[in-house]
Protein backbone atom coordinates (compact mmCIF):
# COMPACT_ATOMS: atom_id res chain seq x y z
CA UNK A 1 0.00 0.00 0.00
CA UNK A 2 2.70 2.48 0.93
CA UNK A 3 4.69 2.35 -2.25
CA UNK A 4 8.34 3.11 -2.78
CA UNK A 5 9.79 4.88 -5.80
CA UNK A 6 10.75 1.57 -7.42
CA UNK A 7 8.13 -0.92 -6.30
CA UNK A 8 8.30 -4.60 -7.00
CA UNK A 9 4.58 -5.29 -7.33
CA UNK A 10 3.04 -1.96 -8.23
CA UNK A 11 -0.40 -2.54 -6.75
CA UNK A 12 -1.59 1.02 -7.21
CA UNK A 13 -0.86 1.19 -10.91
CA UNK A 14 -2.34 -2.28 -11.43
CA UNK A 15 -5.55 -1.27 -9.71
CA UNK A 16 -5.49 2.24 -11.17
CA UNK A 17 -5.88 3.96 -7.83
CA UNK A 18 -3.87 6.70 -6.17
CA UNK A 19 -3.72 6.14 -2.44
CA UNK A 20 -0.44 7.80 -1.54
CA UNK A 21 1.36 8.46 -4.79
CA UNK A 22 0.08 12.00 -4.76
CA UNK A 23 2.27 12.83 -1.78
CA UNK A 24 5.47 11.03 -2.70
CA UNK A 25 6.92 13.39 -5.27
CA UNK A 26 7.57 17.12 -4.85
CA UNK A 27 7.68 17.44 -8.61
CA UNK A 28 4.28 15.83 -9.06
CA UNK A 29 1.02 17.66 -9.45
CA UNK A 30 0.53 20.07 -6.54
CA UNK A 31 -2.71 21.68 -5.38
CA UNK A 32 -3.34 25.17 -6.80
CA UNK A 33 -0.44 24.55 -9.19
CA UNK A 34 2.10 25.92 -6.71
CA UNK A 35 5.57 24.58 -7.37
CA UNK A 36 7.64 23.18 -4.53
CA UNK A 37 10.72 25.00 -3.41
CA UNK A 38 13.10 22.30 -4.65
CA UNK A 39 11.11 21.33 -7.72
CA UNK A 40 13.99 21.96 -10.12
CA UNK A 41 16.52 20.05 -8.05
CA UNK A 42 14.24 17.10 -7.69
CA UNK A 43 13.50 17.04 -11.40
CA UNK A 44 17.22 17.12 -12.21
CA UNK A 45 17.96 14.32 -9.80
CA UNK A 46 15.15 12.12 -11.05
CA UNK A 47 16.03 12.69 -14.68
CA UNK A 48 19.57 11.62 -13.83
CA UNK A 49 18.69 8.68 -11.60
CA UNK A 50 15.72 7.19 -13.39
CA UNK A 51 15.91 3.56 -14.41
CA UNK A 52 19.53 2.91 -13.52
CA UNK A 53 19.04 1.40 -10.06
CA UNK A 54 19.92 2.71 -6.64
CA UNK A 55 23.55 1.55 -6.50
CA UNK A 56 24.45 3.17 -9.79
CA UNK A 57 22.42 6.29 -8.97
CA UNK A 58 24.37 6.90 -5.79
CA UNK A 59 27.58 6.98 -7.79
CA UNK A 60 26.55 8.69 -11.00
CA UNK A 61 24.08 11.25 -9.69
CA UNK A 62 26.06 12.32 -6.63
CA UNK A 63 26.12 16.02 -7.54
CA UNK A 64 22.41 16.26 -8.24
CA UNK A 65 21.59 14.38 -5.06
CA UNK A 66 23.79 16.68 -2.98
CA UNK A 67 22.18 19.74 -4.51
CA UNK A 68 18.74 18.34 -3.83
CA UNK A 69 19.55 17.64 -0.20
CA UNK A 70 21.15 21.04 0.18
CA UNK A 71 18.04 22.71 -1.21
CA UNK A 72 15.81 20.81 1.17
CA UNK A 73 17.83 21.10 4.38
CA UNK A 74 20.20 24.01 3.62
CA UNK A 75 22.85 22.52 5.84
CA UNK A 76 25.81 23.93 3.95
CA UNK A 77 24.17 27.34 3.65
CA UNK A 78 23.49 27.52 7.36
CA UNK A 79 26.96 26.37 8.25
CA UNK A 80 28.47 29.02 6.00
CA UNK A 81 26.30 31.74 7.50
CA UNK A 82 27.17 30.57 11.00
CA UNK A 83 30.88 30.69 10.25
CA UNK A 84 30.59 34.22 8.92
CA UNK A 85 28.69 35.31 12.03
CA UNK A 86 31.19 33.71 14.39
CA UNK A 87 34.05 35.36 12.52
CA UNK A 88 32.33 38.70 12.84
CA UNK A 89 31.88 38.25 16.59
CA UNK A 90 35.53 37.27 16.91
CA UNK A 91 36.72 40.28 14.95
CA UNK A 92 34.48 42.63 16.89
CA UNK A 93 36.00 41.32 20.13
CA UNK A 94 39.43 42.06 18.72
CA UNK A 95 38.16 45.50 17.72
CA UNK A 96 39.29 45.04 14.15
CA UNK A 97 35.84 45.31 12.60
CA UNK A 98 32.93 47.70 12.87
CA UNK A 99 29.51 46.80 11.46
CA UNK A 100 28.64 49.14 8.63
CA UNK A 101 25.59 51.34 8.99
CA UNK A 102 23.38 49.29 6.70
CA UNK A 103 23.80 46.27 8.94
CA UNK A 104 22.81 47.97 12.16
CA UNK A 105 19.15 48.34 12.97
CA UNK A 106 18.57 51.72 11.37
CA UNK A 107 15.60 51.75 9.01
CA UNK A 108 16.49 52.14 5.37
CA UNK A 109 13.84 53.85 3.28
CA UNK A 110 15.72 54.16 0.01
CA UNK A 111 13.99 52.40 -2.90
CA UNK B 1 -52.23 59.62 74.66
CA UNK B 2 -54.60 56.77 74.64
CA UNK B 3 -51.83 54.30 74.44
CA UNK B 4 -51.89 53.00 78.01
CA UNK B 5 -55.65 52.50 77.80
CA UNK B 6 -55.71 50.61 74.52
CA UNK B 7 -57.33 47.30 75.27
CA UNK B 8 -59.11 46.17 72.07
CA UNK B 9 -62.45 44.43 72.28
CA UNK B 10 -61.12 41.56 70.22
CA UNK B 11 -58.70 40.57 72.87
CA UNK B 12 -56.06 38.01 73.09
CA UNK B 13 -57.04 35.10 75.24
CA UNK B 14 -54.55 36.10 77.87
CA UNK B 15 -56.12 39.55 77.93
CA UNK B 16 -59.58 38.06 78.51
CA UNK B 17 -58.25 35.85 81.26
CA UNK B 18 -56.51 38.79 82.86
CA UNK B 19 -59.64 40.90 82.65
CA UNK B 20 -61.80 38.14 84.09
CA UNK B 21 -59.37 37.74 86.92
CA UNK B 22 -58.98 41.41 87.43
CA UNK B 23 -62.70 42.31 87.12
CA UNK B 24 -63.84 41.39 90.73
CA UNK B 25 -60.94 43.32 92.20
CA UNK B 26 -61.08 46.16 89.77
CA UNK B 27 -62.15 48.66 92.34
CA UNK B 28 -59.29 47.67 94.57
CA UNK B 29 -56.54 47.73 91.88
CA UNK B 30 -54.71 50.65 90.33
CA UNK B 31 -56.22 53.55 88.56
CA UNK B 32 -55.36 52.37 85.06
CA UNK B 33 -57.52 49.27 85.04
CA UNK B 34 -60.62 51.05 86.48
CA UNK B 35 -60.34 53.62 83.81
CA UNK B 36 -60.17 50.92 81.11
CA UNK B 37 -63.25 49.07 82.33
CA UNK B 38 -65.17 52.29 82.38
CA UNK B 39 -64.11 53.08 78.82
CA UNK B 40 -65.07 49.58 77.60
CA UNK B 41 -68.55 50.10 78.79
CA UNK B 42 -68.84 53.43 76.99
CA UNK B 43 -67.19 52.23 73.59
CA UNK B 44 -66.22 55.70 72.63
CA UNK B 45 -62.60 54.62 71.78
CA UNK B 46 -61.49 55.48 68.33
CA UNK B 47 -60.72 52.19 66.75
CA UNK B 48 -59.81 51.14 63.27
CA UNK B 49 -63.07 49.59 62.17
CA UNK B 50 -64.23 48.42 58.73
CA UNK B 51 -66.38 50.83 56.83
CA UNK B 52 -70.14 50.58 57.41
CA UNK B 53 -71.65 47.90 55.21
CA UNK B 54 -68.45 45.94 55.21
CA UNK B 55 -65.81 45.93 52.61
CA UNK B 56 -66.47 45.51 48.94
CA UNK B 57 -66.00 42.18 47.15
CA UNK B 58 -62.39 40.91 47.11
CA UNK B 59 -61.01 39.82 43.82
CA UNK B 60 -59.49 36.43 44.58
CA UNK B 61 -60.04 34.49 41.36
CA UNK B 62 -57.12 33.78 38.98
CA UNK B 63 -56.47 36.52 36.43
CA UNK B 64 -54.37 35.27 33.52
CA UNK B 65 -55.47 37.34 30.56
CA UNK B 66 -54.66 36.24 27.06
CA UNK B 67 -52.53 38.90 25.54
CA UNK B 68 -49.74 39.46 23.05
CA UNK B 69 -49.01 37.58 19.89
CA UNK B 70 -49.55 33.90 19.55
CA UNK B 71 -46.63 31.51 19.51
CA UNK B 72 -46.84 30.85 15.79
CA UNK B 73 -46.76 34.51 14.90
CA UNK B 74 -43.79 35.16 17.20
CA UNK B 75 -41.97 32.26 15.58
CA UNK B 76 -42.88 33.67 12.20
CA UNK B 77 -41.56 37.08 13.14
CA UNK B 78 -38.30 35.53 14.34
CA UNK B 79 -37.87 33.52 11.18
CA UNK B 80 -38.73 36.59 9.14
CA UNK B 81 -36.08 38.67 10.87
CA UNK B 82 -33.54 35.91 10.28
CA UNK B 83 -34.36 35.63 6.62
CA UNK B 84 -34.17 39.37 6.18
CA UNK B 85 -30.78 39.36 7.90
CA UNK B 86 -29.49 36.59 5.68
CA UNK B 87 -30.64 38.32 2.54
CA UNK B 88 -28.88 41.53 3.54
CA UNK B 89 -25.73 39.63 4.48
CA UNK B 90 -25.54 37.76 1.20
CA UNK B 91 -26.07 40.92 -0.77
CA UNK B 92 -23.26 42.66 1.07
CA UNK B 93 -20.98 39.62 0.70
CA UNK B 94 -21.45 39.71 -3.05
CA UNK B 95 -20.57 43.38 -3.01
CA UNK B 96 -17.47 42.65 -0.94
CA UNK B 97 -16.44 39.95 -3.36
CA UNK B 98 -16.64 42.45 -6.19
CA UNK B 99 -14.51 44.89 -4.24
CA UNK B 100 -11.99 42.15 -3.47
CA UNK B 101 -11.74 41.25 -7.14
CA UNK B 102 -11.09 44.90 -7.90
CA UNK B 103 -8.28 44.96 -5.36
CA UNK B 104 -6.74 41.82 -6.84
CA UNK B 105 -6.90 43.29 -10.31
CA UNK B 106 -5.10 46.38 -9.07
CA UNK B 107 -2.42 44.12 -7.59
CA UNK B 108 -2.11 42.27 -10.89
CA UNK B 109 -1.69 45.57 -12.72
CA UNK B 110 1.06 46.70 -10.35
CA UNK B 111 2.83 43.33 -10.22
CA UNK B 112 5.79 44.18 -12.47
CA UNK B 113 6.60 47.23 -10.39
CA UNK B 114 6.37 45.36 -7.10
CA UNK B 115 8.35 42.41 -8.39
CA UNK B 116 11.08 44.67 -9.76
CA UNK B 117 11.34 46.51 -6.45
CA UNK B 118 11.57 43.25 -4.53
CA UNK B 119 14.22 41.87 -6.88
CA UNK B 120 16.32 45.03 -6.64
CA UNK B 121 16.16 44.83 -2.87
CA UNK B 122 17.18 41.18 -2.84
CA UNK B 123 20.11 41.81 -5.15
CA UNK B 124 21.24 44.79 -3.14
CA UNK B 125 21.22 42.79 0.09
CA UNK B 126 23.12 39.97 -1.53
CA UNK B 127 25.72 42.42 -2.82
CA UNK B 128 26.16 43.95 0.62
CA UNK B 129 26.52 40.50 2.17
CA UNK B 130 29.12 39.55 -0.38
CA UNK B 131 31.21 42.63 0.33
CA UNK B 132 30.98 42.10 4.06
CA UNK B 133 31.98 38.50 3.63
CA UNK B 134 35.02 39.59 1.66
CA UNK B 135 36.00 41.98 4.46
CA UNK B 136 35.37 39.52 7.28
CA UNK B 137 36.84 36.34 5.92
CA UNK B 138 40.05 37.87 4.62
CA UNK B 139 42.22 36.06 7.11
CA UNK B 140 40.33 32.79 7.32
CA UNK B 141 42.39 30.10 5.58
CA UNK B 142 40.75 28.19 2.76
CA UNK B 143 37.72 30.42 2.37
CA UNK B 144 36.54 31.33 -1.08
CA UNK B 145 34.44 34.48 -0.97
CA UNK B 146 31.06 34.19 -2.63
CA UNK B 147 31.41 30.48 -3.02
CA UNK B 148 28.26 28.80 -4.22
CA UNK B 149 27.19 25.88 -2.03
CA UNK B 150 25.46 24.24 -4.98
CA UNK B 151 27.15 22.50 -7.89
CA UNK B 152 24.88 24.15 -10.43
CA UNK B 153 24.80 27.66 -11.87
CA UNK B 154 21.06 28.07 -11.76
CA UNK B 155 19.62 31.05 -9.96
CA UNK B 156 18.53 29.89 -6.51
CA UNK B 157 16.34 32.29 -4.57
CA UNK B 158 18.26 33.11 -1.40
CA UNK B 159 16.48 32.19 1.82
CA UNK B 160 15.67 34.97 4.31
CA UNK B 161 18.35 33.72 6.70
CA UNK B 162 20.98 34.34 4.10
CA UNK B 163 19.75 37.80 3.19
CA UNK B 164 19.41 38.96 6.79
CA UNK B 165 22.44 37.13 8.10
CA UNK B 166 24.48 40.12 9.19
CA UNK B 167 21.54 42.23 10.27
CA UNK B 168 19.92 42.37 13.70
CA UNK B 169 17.71 39.42 14.43
CA UNK B 170 14.55 41.53 14.72
CA UNK B 171 14.67 42.26 11.02
CA UNK B 172 14.71 38.58 10.17
CA UNK B 173 11.86 37.88 12.55
CA UNK B 174 9.89 40.76 11.12
CA UNK B 175 10.42 39.39 7.64
CA UNK B 176 9.34 35.93 8.66
CA UNK B 177 6.49 36.68 11.07
CA UNK B 178 5.64 40.37 10.65
CA UNK B 179 2.62 39.80 8.42
CA UNK B 180 0.38 37.14 9.82
CA UNK B 181 -3.24 36.51 9.11
CA UNK B 182 -3.82 34.45 12.20
CA UNK B 183 -2.39 35.06 15.62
Amino acid sequence: MLSSTMPFIDIQSRLGIDLDRWLLLQSGEQPHKRAARCHAFEKEFLECAHGIGQTRAKVECKLEMEDFYECMHRNKTHKKLYDIRQQRIKMEKEKSYVTPSHHTGQPDNTP
Amino acid sequence: MEAPFDFTIVTQPEGAVVLSLVAPISQLTCFGFCFVLKKMAASKVKQDMPPPGGYGPVDYKRNLPKRGLSGYSMFGIGVGVLVFGYWRLFKWNRERRRLQIEELEARVALMPLLQAEHDRRTLRMMRENLEEEAVLMKDVPGWKVGENVYHTDRWITPPSEELFNLRPREQLLHKRFGFQWYV
